[in-house]
């Protein structure tokens, strides 16, 4: 937690953590809490005892990340406001959403969707303008893009879900079904984690790099939901995915996957600086490199999160394949990948916590490292499930 | 063996890595055994071995497991096949070496946690009060204060602040030098136990969950899998197992409606095992809805369990994701198949020389012998689906995306060599551009893709003209006679006609009408092609095309009166367009390439629910594990370890003391060091800071 000094002597004279929360803060966690209630009163019929905990669980998660990490709590109202907004023109009619100006140019879920991307890449452009050039204005715009395009991110994940019930209420389900969906919801959880250390270390330089993995996720997206895929159109749910499992295991999944593809790229910055340093050739952009041993320490604690999230996902999705298919463990591509992700990055802890490596070879696995999570996160859909085996008649 | 009686001897306070070095260097290193212990413990062969089971896991995601055997030997060709087969590839998982890989990543984190636990805990509990104020200056962060009070106060002071930042802290007074030990975060010393011990109660109940009795039992000669395809009753004795012999499983059973079974099929490699349950299981009904895309919605099991011991019956309706739980068995809906649904069929000929009515029932995966003009064929009922989902080509006009194109089956007809085809044949005819056909796919090898036959829908909408007509085609005698008589219409002129060329224009039009039949206006183009010098091919072509449109217009007339259609009125549109489409599709007829085709008249559906059904005692010791495993991370990484120590002393000069702190950050050093610098600028404004140390 990055913590002021006033802060850290508050801790020895008993300034306890409640107190130094504000009205604000007060305010804010109770609102949370009273809309959560409003929800549960609207729509607890349709839940059952686990979607209630999720939901209980949900909004004392926000209320505790508001509190912790403060930037969020304004974020979460502005997400809120455009979402209802959205919500309230679209009515029960979904057509509304091609004829109404604001949803069809602004709010709609395939509009919020076009404005993030369009600001992801933007915001690549400004902070590489910014570290290239030096421009504090470049940074902080990229900065401003980035946090707009993940409110626009979000608002259209929370405006699909609405849509998906406006098809039909049996068709109406969280936006984490396909991969167009996941990859939005990737770009959205990679740039809250970039942003949590763009503020904690108080430097714009590592901006450029991690926006570089949103942008292609957004590129990925952008072909995939509307090109030739078109999985942009809502589907309905197979049985098997009908289930309170996919609200945590999903996002708990991406969670690991932002913070390593994070730590990749945070990589990457650390092996070029090198280079330049190493060979003697410094240069003001170089320098305007983070310094090489705070890519290494948020390398390490993105690395140590995504972990975390990453075996509670696996274990949230053994329980969820022993409930839908007999088995907490077939051994099945998607599990067995899962796997051999939790084995790369434990090995890498290991060798970084106990062999106490550190700097470039850390750096390296953890690119490496990237490449085995886009194959489990994207390659075993893609390619192997597409295997048969040749049959003859 | 205690870090706390040797502190002088070692500069830098021991924290974990310094004191367990330490340790081990004191311990003698003699016997193989200790020697192979500590290789296993190291973190080299930890770190290879992750790497060498995810390298291996891989394996088994790029490589399908557990297919049958004839499949791989089909796509690898026998060398691979048996090269596979040996390395236990298509059941890498459960294969001897995989297994054995698995065996020592556990015995390493065995190891790791044999010599490194006892270290860890007692870090956890134990507060060291034995310190030097000589290690405590060489410590990363240290400084000295004067004060005023008496190291009583003093010490009452410091360990207030100390509680308020959250460490909890002892107190030794020796003779007026007062020893403050603090810690906070030490639970961060447990999380290393709790992880590590966590692999080892998930990896051991796995196991335990797992098929190793099995192969075990196999190796020992008990056990066999069972590769040939038998009725569960027929399987024998050493592929069958008891309902208490076997305390872990996963098997399946398809139950069709109405049906009862007491007994599960255990997948084991290229074969099965028959593995009876203490209970039997009864499904009452199936249901399921679906989308409208014709994707399944949610299907759904009214079952019923009797308890074979008991006698005690539970009912329950399951679903996805809402298995049945009973005693130390999970049933879980899985899947649903066809139950064996029966099929009113009927063949129509396309070889023979009539039409034979033969029509017959058979049930959906059975099988049976037809004669035909080429000797006895194999018919095999694959498959049938009541609902067939397509895209509709005309979505845009009708708003509605998809059309059902109705039941359908899937079978395959196999030649006395074994050869087979698979069709695939719908029951209603389709629309196509106004006009109705009957489809049937046919093709070679499933990996092909279905190529159809449109057959297309008399008056009657039935395919009865169409297989008139060829059977009329098929039948020399009738041909010889409609020919004759078609020639000597065609020839009609005022003039008389010699019989001979009459007979000579009759002997053509029966035997372009006979290549016509055989293979379509191709076999005539290359009869062409074959026997006429290519400057006359042209004129020929044309010539030929159209007596063979005269002969065949005769064939279709002879079959519309047989039909009961008065020719001496004109024929309506539908009757001529039925023509063009008859004459496109007896083309193809040459590459379908049947001996009949057949036709699905009506049904008796039956559905069959999938289960798997499950007994894994193991499950709440892997779930412990699982929560050991988060706690123990977020110990790990989230809660910091720091110590302080704090040596107060009476003041030589004065009824003051001296005050000496110094502390370390386990792993957080940048934060503890903030957090240092926050106590003492405290310490600054309560005390007098010294400049130096004493």
């Amino acid at each position: 937690m990055s913590t002021t000094s006033q802060e850290m002597e508050n801790i020895f004279e008993k300034q306890s953590f409640w107190r130094s929360l504000s009205v604000f803060d007060w305010g804010w966690g109770i609102a949370v809490l009273l809309c959560s209630g409003y929800a549960w009163q609207q729509y607890s019929a349709q839940m059952d005892g686990y979607e209630a905990g999720i939901l209980a669980g949900t909004a004392l998660a926000i209320v505790a990340w508001g509190w912790l990490w403060k930037p969020v709590r304004v974020y979460s109202i502005v997400v809120t406001l455009f979402s209802l907004f959205a919500i309230s023109l679209y009515g029960n009619d979904l057509a509304l959403g091609e004829t109404n100006f604001f949803l069809k140019f602004l709010l709609s879920s395939k509009s919020a969707i076009m404005w993030m991307s369009a600001l992801y890449v933007l915001a690549t452009v400004a902070y590489f303008i910014g570290l290239f050039f030096g421009s504090q204005f470049s940074n902080k715009t990229a900065s401003a893009m980035t946090w707009s395009a993940t409110v626009m991110g979000l608002v259209g994940m929370l405006v699909r879900w609405r849509e998906s019930y406006l098809i039909h209420v049996d068709v109406g389900h969280i936006p984490v079904s396909n991969l167009y969906e996941v990859f939005i919801l990737f770009s959205v959880i990679t740039a809250l984690l970039y942003l949590y250390y763009e503020g904690k270390s108080k430097t714009y330089n590592m901006g450029g790099f991690v926006l570089l993995v949103i942008s292609s996720a957004v590129a990925f997206l952008l072909w995939y939901g509307f090109g030739a895929r078109g999985a942009n159109e809502i589907q309905p749910l197979v049985p098997a995915l009908q289930s309170y499992w996919m609200k945590i295991h999903v996002p708990a999944n991406f969670v690991g996957y932002g913070a390593f593809a994070l730590s990749a790229m945070l990589g990457v910055a650390y092996l070029i600086k090198d280079a330049f340093l190493k060979n003697g050739r410094g240069g003001a952009i170089i320098n305007r490199f983070p310094e090489l041993d705070i890519l290494d320490d948020v390398m390490y604690k993105s690395i140590a999160l995504g972990f975390a999230f990453f075996t509670l996902a696996t274990i949230l999705g053994a329980m969820w394949a022993a409930e839908a298919w007999g088995g907490y463990w077939s051994w099945d591509p998607k599990e067995t990948w899962a796997l051999i992700v939790w084995l790369n990055y434990a090995a890498w802890l290991h060798l970084r916590l106990t062999k106490g490596w550190r700097g470039r070879p850390l750096a390296w696995w953890a690119i490496i490292g990237l490449f085995v999570t886009l194959f489990a996160f994207l390659g075993v859909n893609m390619f192997l499930s597409g295997l048969h085996s040749y049959g003859e008649l | 063996m205690s870090n706390e009686t040797k502190p002088d001897s070692n500069p830098e306070q021991p924290l974990e890595g310094q004191t367990v070095a330490r340790q081990r260097s004191n311990r003698k290193q003699h016997g193989l055994a200790k020697v192979l212990l500590s290789f296993l413990g190291s973190m080299e062969v930890a770190i290879t071995l992750f790497v060498i089971v995810g390298i291996a896991s891989i394996i088994g995601t790029i490589l399908q497991q557990n297919q049958a055997y004839n499949s791989y030997l089909v796509k690898f060709g026998p060398f691979w096949f048996e090269v596979f087969r040996s390395l236990e590839l298509f059941d890498i998982y459960s294969s001897w070496w995989f297994v054995i890989l698995l065996g020592f990543l556990l015995v390493s984190t065995s190891v790791c946690i044999y010599h490194y636990a006892p270290v860890m805990l007692r870090e956890w509990r134990r507060f060291r009060l034995n310190v030097s104020a000589k290690s405590l200056r060489l410590m990363h962060s240290s400084g000295a204060w004067s004060s005023q009070a008496s190291p009583e106060e003093t010490a009452k002071l410091i360990q207030h602040k100390l509680a308020n930042g959250g460490y909890q802290s002892r107190l030794k007074d020796e003779q007026g030098c007062i020893t403050i030990a603090a810690k906070k975060g030490a639970a961060n010393r447990l999380g290393y136990v709790f992880t590590h011990g966590a692999i080892i109660v998930i990896c051991l109940s796995a196991l335990y969950d797992g098929n190793f009795n099995l192969k075990l039992r196999e190796l020992a000669g008990q056990l066999k899998p069972e590769t040939r395809d038998l009725l569960a009753s027929e399987v024998p004795d050493i592929s069958r197992l008891k309902a208490d012999e076997n305390h872990a499983f996963r098997g399946n059973a398809n139950i069709p409606e109405g049906s009862t079974s007491g007994l599960v099929f255990l997948q084991m490699r290229n074969g099965f095992l028959v593995q009876e349950l203490p209970f039997t299981l009864t499904l009452n009904d199936f249901r399921i809805e679906h989308y409208e895309s014709g994707q399944p919605k949610s299907f759904e099991s009214d079952i019923v369990i009797q308890d074979k011991e008991t006698g005690e019956i539970i009912s329950k309706t399951i679903e996805v994701n809402h298995p049945l739980v009973y005693k130390d068995f999970s049933i879980y809906q899985a899947s649903f198949d066809d139950g064996g649904s029966v099929l009113d069929l009927k063949t129509w000929s396309l070889d023979g020389l009539s039409q034979q009515a033969m029509p017959f029932k058979q049930i959906v995966g059975d099988s049976r012998v037809i004669p035909t003009a080429k000797g006895d064929v194999k018919l095999e009922l694959d498959e049938f689906k009541v609902f067939n989902i397509q895209p509709n080509p005309k979505a845009e006009e009708t708003g509605r995306k998809f059309k059902n194109m109705g039941p359908s089956i899937t079978f395959r007809i196999r030649d006395s060599a074994g050869q087979a085809k698979e069709f695939m044949n719908y029951m209603s005819p389709a629309e196509q551009e106004g006009r109705y056909f009957f489809l049937s796919g046919v093709r070679s090898s499933t990996s092909e893709p279905f190529r159809y036959l449109f057959i297309p829908a008399d008056d009657q909408m039935s395919s009865k003209r169409f297989f008139d007509f060829r059977a009329m085609l098929n039948n020399d005698q009738e041909m010889q006679r409609i020919a004759e008589k078609t020639a000597a219409i065609s020839l009609q002129s005022d003039q008389e006609v010699d019989p001979a060329m009459i007979t000579r224009m009759a002997v053509v039009m029966e035997r372009l009408a006979q290549l016509y039949n055989q293979g379509g206006f191709d076999r005539i183009l290359a009869d062409i092609n074959d026997r006429v010098p290519e400057d006359k091919r042209q004129m020929v072509t044309e010539s030929y095309f159209k007596v063979l449109q005269t002969i065949l217009g005769t064939v279709y007339l002879e079959v519309l009166q047989q039909e009961g259609v008065n020719i001496a009125d004109s024929i309506t549109p539908a009757q001529e367009q039925f023509y063009d489409d008859l004459v496109n599709t007896m083309g193809a007829l040459g590459n379908y390439d049947a001996p009949f085709y057949l036709q699905l008249k009506s049904f008796e559906h039956k559905q069959s629910s999938g289960f798997q059904i499950t007994k894994a005692p193991g499950k709440d010791l892997v779930y412990l594990g699982c929560i050991m495993l988060c706690v123990g991370i977020v110990l790990m990484f989230y809660v910091a370890h720091k110590r302080i120590w704090v040596i107060i002393e009476s003041s030589a000069s004065n009824d003051g003391s001296q005050i000496l702190v110094a502390g370390s950050g386990d792993r957080h050093q940048k934060e503890f060091v903030r957090e240092f610098q926050a106590l003492s600028q405290i310490l600054d404004k309560q005390f007098s800071k010294n400049s130096g140390t004493n």
